[in-house]
């Protein structure tokens, strides 16, 4: 069932921030979401989240499924190491052997070990990725997954993502066009 | 050379530790030497051997044991309660509703009114635990409810997604936000605890304990025992503190 953004409106103040917003992310598919800073797509993915209420309007689609997220900030349990973070929202279903193995992917060898306070900004959104991944999960929302990774890091960490979420409904907030012609998705602007 | 380092920095450290003892130890033999009666200011030398002597006997230990086993007593209820009581009152609004105002009036009642109170409904033998009880109860309500309050929102929204149990949350989230102001109100509450519960032991005078030795002391105008017992409350209260820290050191959880 795809995910549908059904006559939205939302205000903050005297500011109008979705009039009547009308969206519908396909199912199974890579759908990317564009739009200048200000034009509220934190404020849609909050919503899509659960986390923030349309003043008018609903959404359909995701009542009863699992959702994966990827925030803005990377959220992590700073104290804790990368592998017991990812730990913490994929339960017992998945294995530290498969934990480390899935961050070697993406790079990050040697430190599954090491709080994530002491990571690098980049090393921090790849176990935030990795995490929302590995979560069993029937959708992802992924809030400018990429930001802060340098050019031959993010070409790595966008092929993983396209080949972990094959199949998966996935809604992706980017700035970046590249990026959305890399991950050859649906293309949404705000 | 990474040794002799470091046993020149314990040796500053607990030289001028050890300086700061002798410092007021003289000042104090100074000052009694000056009074001149021992009746009024004991030396410290004097106190010191009254202390040995005690010592030696079982009553000094059973004395102990009696006070302290009732203040841990008290302090352990209080942390328990409290601690449930915040929980509860951070997910109930009624619960924290009928709570604070009982908390605010405890905290703003003089000690002695309590320990007088008290005296009307428990037999002085327990009053220390009910002191030591309601004297670390406040702190530990709000201190653990202010730890609750501040953890952080952003990760919340982030268990909430991910469908984090219980467990999870707790471990992740609530116990390291909850952690530094429990751990303040403990270290803070544990010399409360001592200070009121030894002043309901002067009060209700139960036998066998460290608060009737004192009035004892202060009765016969034993100034060398009233001192020697004040040491002991001191020491013991500083054991249990170091015991406590010890207890709640983050390598001893892991």
């Amino acid at each position: 069932m795809a995910i549908e953004v059904i006559h939205i409106t939302k205000h903050f103040g005297d500011h109008m921030l979705f009039d009547d917003l009308n969206l519908t992310f396909m199912e199974g598919q890579m759908n990317c979401l564009m739009g200048a800073s200000g034009s509220g797509k934190s404020a849609l993915v909050n919503m899509l989240l659960g986390l923030m209420r349309p003043d008018s309007g609903e959404i359909k689609g995701l009542s009863g499924k699992r959702i994966a997220a990827v925030f803005q900030e990377d959220r992590l349990i700073e104290h804790w190491d990368a592998v017991k973070n990812i730990k913490l929202v994929c339960g017992k279903s998945i294995s530290e052997q498969r934990i480390e193995q899935e961050l070697k992917l993406v790079g990050i060898e040697d430190y599954a070990d090491k709080a994530v306070k002491y990571f690098s900004g980049g090393m921090r959104r790849r176990v935030a990725i990795v995490r929302a991944l590995l979560a069993n999960s029937d959708v992802l929302i992924l809030d400018e997954p990429f930001k802060g990774l340098d050019e031959a890091l993010k070409v790595r960490v966008i092929e993983y993502v396209i080949d972990r979420t094959k199949g998966k409904t996935v809604l992706l907030v980017t700035h970046d066009k590249e990026e959305v012609s890399r991950l050859s998705g649906n293309l949404f602007t705000l | 050379m990474k040794g002799a380092k470091a046993w020149r920095v314990y040796g500053r450290k607990y030289g001028l530790k050890v300086f700061v003892v002798c410092f007021w130890i003289l000042i104090w033999e100074l000052v009694s030497r000056g009074v001149g009666h021992e009746l009024l200011l004991a030396s410290p030398f004097a106190v010191i051997k009254t202390l040995f002597v005690l010592a030696q006997s079982i009553d000094f230990w059973q004395t102990i044991l009696f006070s302290s086993l009732r203040i841990i007593l008290g302090f352990i209820l209080a942390l328990v309660l409290g601690t449930l009581l915040a929980v509860l009152g951070y997910r109930f609004l009624l619960v924290e509703e009928l709570v604070s105002p009982i908390i605010k009036i405890i905290k703003a009642m003089p000690v002695a009114s309590f320990i007088i109170l008290a005296l009307v409904w428990i037999k002085s033998k327990n009053l220390s635990v009910l002191i030591s009880f309601m004297m670390l109860l406040p702190m530990i309500y709000s201190n653990v409810m202010q730890g609750l309050n501040t953890a952080d929102e952003k990760l919340l929204q982030m268990a909430q997604v991910f469908r984090v149990g219980l467990f999870g949350k707790l471990f992740a989230i609530y116990i390291p936000s909850v952690k530094p102001f429990l751990m303040t109100a403990m270290m803070v509450g544990l010399g409360f605890c001592w200070k009121a519960g030894i002043a309901a032991e002067v009060i209700g005078l139960p036998t066998g304990s460290i608060g009737a030795k004192l009035y004892e002391a202060k009765l016969y105008l034993m100034t060398k025992e009233l001192l020697a017992w004040t040491i002991v409350i001191v020491m013991i209260s500083i054991v249990f503190e170091k015991l406590v820290m010890f207890l709640m050191r983050p390598e001893r959880r892991s």
